[in-house]
This record gives structure tokens, C-alpha cells and sequence, in this order.
């Protein structure tokens, strides 16, 4: 028994320290997103990308990401109705950069979830613009309120 | 269940009109209360709260109900990433009816109309990972709400003049339009505003003034 609790008490920093360490851990649990796809134009399979850069042109926070993902989740703005970025990413079987923009349109609504947590829902997401050769607007709803959280923006290559 | 039942009906039979009390039924009493448990909100920093009540009894057996109250709610729980208010007056004017049950011990029953006026304010604070955070302050002033009450009361009297109750109460919200963004939380004097109906017990301390 006391064993068990030893184990316990060594793991439960590792594991506190695992969470603060880890950077990929954003929390979207709040703010509104939209997840974005990535295919190859040709075939239409799943495209790998790395993700290098992600800058507000508002001048908001530039992020890093070095990992190598086909799915990204990009935070939208919770001050303003659009959102526009410009996105500096890389092909692993390439090595030069590539920056395209893209551009958001969408009206804000403040929620308030069950576990009582407020949040802000962005509903009608359009595309405004984008330098990207092709990519299509999914929304889930039926109903074309195309809430921002469960839109997929698939970007072809 | 049948003895709970029988237990009941005994009771109801018993502030049956054309029974007699074991106390003159014919004394008229005024009646000033106040909800004890309440007052123990006070040292409280989440919430505020203050109600009493005047009533006017006849033959012991009707009442006339009026009751007043103030709050300053302030629930932790309400807005998890930020902070929540509600504030404001509230009366309510009802009917009940009843009689002793036991020596010294009433049962009583009735309705209740009650109204609140009140304003609401909160801070909210979204955290973004690339983007400016979100801090929004609302308020509303103003506000008003109505609903009804079933009461069943419960009094024991300890001497000639004081009483020491309580009142079993379910509230039914029968006015409030709560299309604010975000929305309203708590009313004072009803109690969560997204729920149609609330079941409550008050405590009190009752001063009786016989005539």
C-alpha cells in the first residue's frame, strides 16, 4: 500500500510538469477557431505541412509550431469580426518557406456554457479572402449558421 | 407511506374550515417576521441578504402576506472566468390559510404574487492564444421580474408574543424575458433565472401583537 502511494507521489509532479512544459497544450476551450485541412491538390490525399508561423495582421502575437501536422486549429479574434493572418509554413519534402493569408469574416456572440464558463461563438464564418491556390468553406449545420468552432477549412496544395 | 399519508390528510382535516381550535378563533393578530436565516448572509463576501414580512391574521386562521426583501448576489459559481452581480428590491403579497395542528402548532397554506426589481453587471475575461484577450464589462439596470409562490408554513409558537417558523416555498417564474447576452443569472428574491421553478425554505422569527 505504502508502494502504491510512493508511485503516486513521484508521478504527480512529472505529470503537473508535463502539462506546463507542454507547448503544443493550447487551450481553445474559450475563444473561437476553425480547423483547417490540409490535401494535395493531385489526389486529393492528406497533405503534411509544417506549421511555421502564424501572425495577426493586427499585430497580434506570432506563434511557432515546428511540428509536422495535416490539421491545425487557428484561434480567431474575439475583438473584431474578421480575423487575418498570414501563415509562413513548409513541406517536409521541401525546404523553402511558403506564406499565404487569410482572411475571416464572422459575427460574435457571448455564451455562456453549462459548466459556466463564458465563451465566445463566432456563427456565419465566410471566407473574405486568401492567397492559397484552393480551398473550400465546410460547415456543419444544415441550418447556415456555419458556426466557427465546427467549420473545416480544407486547403488544397 | 400510508401512515405519511394519513399523517397528511389528518393534518389538512385538522385547518379544515368548522374546526375548533383549541385557541380563540376569534382574535385577530398582527404579525412582524424575519427571516433569521438570511441575517446569517450577512458576514458572507458572495452574498447579502436581508427579508421580513408583516402579516395580519384573522380567527387564527387567515392571513394576509406581505413581504419584503433586499439582496446583493454575488455567486462564485455563476461566471467561472470572470465575476457576476444581481442586486435589487423584492416584494411579495399572498394569502394563507391554517390552523393549529397541536397545542401551539400551526400548519398553514397559500399563494404568494412576487416581484423584483433589480440590476445585474459582470466582467468576463476570455484568454487568446495569438489574439487580444477578451474583457467585456456588462450591466443592466432596471430589470423586472414576476412569479408566483406556493407556500406551506410551519409555526410553533414559543410564547404569547413570539413564533418561531418555517415557510416551504415553490416558486414559479411567470414573467421574465431573459433574451440579454449574456444572460441574466439571478433575480433577487426568486433565485436562478433560467429555472422555471424553485423550491426554497425560509426560516423566521415571528413577533405576534394580539388584539
Amino acid at each position: 500500500m505504502r508502494s502504491i502511494f510512493k508511485l503516486i507521489f513521484l508521478l504527480l509532479p512529472g505529470l503537473l510538469l508535463s502539462c506546463e512544459e507542454c507547448t503544443d497544450c493550447l487551450e481553445y476551450d474559450n475563444e473561437p477557431y476553425v480547423k483547417m485541412r490540409f490535401f494535395q491538390k493531385s489526389d486529393l490525399s492528406v497533405a503534411d505541412v509544417a506549421i511555421l508561423e502564424v501572425n495577426g495582421l493586427d499585430g497580434s502575437d506570432i506563434i511557432w509550431y515546428q511540428d509536422t501536422t495535416n490539421e491545425f486549429i487557428l484561434p480567431l479574434s474575439m475583438n473584431a469580426d474578421e480575423s487575418f493572418i498570414t501563415l509562413t509554413y513548409a513541406f517536409p519534402t521541401d525546404s523553402s518557406f511558403h506564406y499565404d493569408s487569410l482572411g475571416i469574416g464572422y459575427e460574435r456572440e457571448l455564451e455562456r456554457t453549462i459548466e459556466n464558463y463564458m465563451q465566445v461563438n463566432n456563427y456565419f464564418t465566410e471566407i473574405l479572402y486568401h492567397s492559397f491556390d484552393s480551398l473550400t468553406l465546410k460547415c456543419k449545420d444544415s441550418e447556415g449558421n456555419c458556426k466557427s468552432n465546427e467549420a473545416v477549412i480544407n486547403i488544397y496544395f | 407511506m400510508k401512515l405519511s399519508l394519513i399523517f397528511i390528510f389528518s393534518l389538512i382535516a385538522s385547518v379544515a374550515p368548522g374546526q375548533t381550535d383549541t385557541l380563540k378563533s376569534s382574535s385577530t393578530s398582527l404579525e412582524f417576521a424575519v427571516d433569521y436565516g438570511k441575517i446569517l448572509t450577512i458576514p458572507s463576501k458572495f452574498e447579502t441578504k436581508f427579508e421580513g414580512s408583516i402579516g395580519l391574521k384573522f380567527q387564527r386562521k387567515y392571513e394576509l402576506l406581505g413581504e419584503i426583501g433586499y439582496a446583493d448576489l454575488q455567486p462564485q459559481d455563476a461566471i467561472l472566468n470572470g465575476t457576476y452581480q444581481s442586486k435589487g428590491v423584492y416584494y411579495r403579497i399572498g394569502l394563507a390559510f391554517g390552523g393549529e395542528i397541536l397545542p401551539k402548532n400551526f400548519l398553514s397554506f397559500g399563494v404568494l404574487y412576487g416581484t423584483s426589481s433589480f440590476e445585474d453587471n459582470g466582467t468576463v475575461v476570455i484568454r487568446s492564444t495569438i489574439w487580444e484577450d477578451f474583457n467585456e464589462y456588462f450591466e443592466r439596470t432596471g430589470l423586472s421580474a414576476n412569479w408566483i409562490e406556493f407556500v406551506m408554513i410551519t409555526e410553533q409558537h414559543v410564547n404569547n408574543s413570539l413564533s418561531l417558523g418555517a415557510k416551504f416555498r415553490l416558486r414559479k417564474l411567470t414573467y421574465f424575458i431573459n433574451d440579454y447576452n449574456p444572460e441574466v443569472i439571478s433575480i433577487p428574491g426568486y433565485g436562478k433565472a433560467f429555472n422555471n421553478s424553485i423550491p426554497v425554505i425560509n426560516l423566521y422569527a415571528k413577533l405576534r401583537l394580539d388584539f
